[in-house]
């Protein structure tokens, strides 16, 4: 059962074969699918998130629920937006019912998730603070934007693969990160600029400096 | 092209509901320059790798979790403890569970609802907490507002002990359904010491109340009760009772204990009855840090 043999066939099995063997009752496929991509899908918990505890308990909410509910994976999409949309609707859930209950954040609460993101000493102090803002900004989206955001300009996925994955059309995918966006724009002018929250470039404005 | 329209969700006009103000039509799009510098910050983002405790803790949790694709195993219920006594089903009290509760007239049931799992299922649309996956034992035990804490910190390894150890036999032994574990109306020893190592340990064992069956609707009301009150799944349910004061009579409470990240355990008492409209039905609330 928990031979060498099984664990490198499930090292070898692609994400399908995995979630039918999950679903088929292999104790330890479901288990490989998440070290398989537990990375990805932690990114995508903690950025959409904004905070380490919530992230945690939304992504383990999430598994919990697509270790149960495998069953329903119709295989119409890849296994991996299917998780990743299991997670992200568990985090935006969280968020969504955190809203609704009010709480005082941490004053000056360090946005830059993970030691990992700070550990790089050539990192020049201005990006680093860059990330920082970056971080904070991204914490300030409503969640629905931050998600496609998240999803399609931090995590690399298709405006097509985040639609999936938020279970809406391309076209609101693309407004609402339009939308984040504009509002990060704005944000991260200060970065460079304090006073040049205004800067802004528009396309319905002359050129000018960029302020990022 | 940032205008298209969602057919379907609602947002096509209007994007207020997700916490903004403007409108589609109103996006004012970024020039390119601005809006490459912006993704290209996003995508400057370092990738994230996972913390091991939190693997570890999502590793155990799917580990603890009964495998719905194995064989039957519908239910972890705990082993009757060294103070409780499982009965036959029929054994059932007709007339709901507050009769468990005999000797002080005021005293009221309280239901210790202890989760020490590593599960955390915030019961959102995808993960209701299962009713008859929450592990849950009744015994006598009385739990008093000015020692909880320490009550249920001692009780925590027998708890998380008696959580962890239906799972080695989910898949291979079907235990008995929700509804089959029935605890007898135990008389109390009225001389009998407390003893450390017993369930729910260093609580007192109530000489007054006797041990309230365990039956399929009780599981699903605590189930309902804590789905509202907490993101994370229970483990294991002592019905026990709770003193708020010296003075005051026993309650029915029903606490959770649950376990969150980096080891910390909330354990929850909270009123059986669970009634939503309850503002008291939360009687106490602890965070535990096993680290």
């Amino acid at each position: 059962m928990d031979g060498e043999d099984e664990v490198q066939s499930n090292a070898t099995r692609t994400d399908h074969e995995l979630m039918a063997a999950h679903v088929a009752g292999d104790p330890d496929a479901f288990t490989e699918l998440v070290n398989r991509h537990r990375d990805r899908l932690w990114a995508v918990a903690l950025r959409t998130t904004g905070d380490v505890e919530e992230a945690a308990d939304g992504l383990q909410e999430a598994l919990l629920s697509a270790y149960k509910n495998a069953g329903s994976f119709r295989g119409d999409s890849a296994v991996t937006t299917w998780m990743h949309r299991v997670v992200v609707n568990a985090c935006l859930d969280r968020l969504r019912r955190r809203a609704s209950r009010p709480t005082v954040p941490l004053p000056e609460q360090d946005t830059d998730f993970g030691s990992n993101m700070l550990a790089d000493p050539k990192d020049p102090l201005h990006a680093r603070e860059l990330r920082i803002e970056i971080q904070r900004a991204l914490a300030e989206l409503p969640p629905d934007q931050r998600a496609a955001v998240v999803l399609v300009d931090v995590e690399g996925y298709s405006v097509d693969e985040a639609a999936q994955i938020l279970q809406c059309p391309s076209g609101t995918v693309k407004s609402r990160c339009a939308r984040g966006r504009a509002k990060l724009a704005t944000r991260l002018a200060n970065v460079r600029n304090p006073s040049a929250e205004d800067s802004v470039r528009y396309s319905s404005q002359e050129g000018g400096d960029v302020p990022l | 092209m940032t205008n298209e329209q969602d057919p379907k969700s609602g947002e096509s006009t209007n994007d207020s509901a997700i916490g903004g103000a403007d409108v589609v039509g109103d996006i004012t799009p970024l020039d390119p320059q601005t809006e490459a510098l912006v993704t290209g910050a996003l995508a400057s983002l370092p990738p994230l790798t996972m913390p091991q405790d939190v693997h570890e803790r999502l590793l155990a949790a799917i580990a603890a979790e009964p495998n719905p694709y194995a064989k039957p195993a519908p239910a972890t219920d705990v082993p009757p403890a060294s103070n409780v006594t499982a009965i036959p089903t029929q054994r059932k009290r007709s007339n709901g569970w507050f009769v468990g509760v005999a000797g002080v007239a005021a005293a009221s049931v309280l239901g210790l609802v202890v989760g020490t799992s590593v599960l955390d299922g915030e019961s959102g649309p995808t993960a209701p907490i299962t009713a008859a996956a929450i592990p849950m034992s009744a015994t006598t035990n009385e739990y008093k507002k000015e020692t909880f804490t320490t009550q249920v910190a001692a009780a925590l390894p027998k708890w998380r002990t008696a959580a962890v150890a239906p799972e080695s036999t989910t898949d291979a032994v079907p235990s008995a359904s929700p509804s089959d574990l029935v605890y007898s109306p135990k008389p109390e020893p009225s001389s009998s010491p407390v003893n450390p190592s017993d369930d729910a340990v260093n609580a007192i064992p109530s000489a007054s109340v006797q041990i309230v069956p365990v039956d399929k609707s009780m599981r699903e009301r605590v189930a309902a009760c804590l789905a509202q009150i907490s993101s994370k799944a229970p483990m294991h349910v002592e019905i026990a009772t709770y003193v708020a004061t010296p003075t005051a009579p026993a309650e029915a409470v029903a606490v959770a204990a649950l376990s969150g990240v980096n080891e910390s355990i909330d354990v929850y008492a909270i009123k059986v009855s669970c009634a939503t409209d309850d503002p008291q039905i939360v009687r106490e609330h602890v965070t535990i840090n096993t680290q």
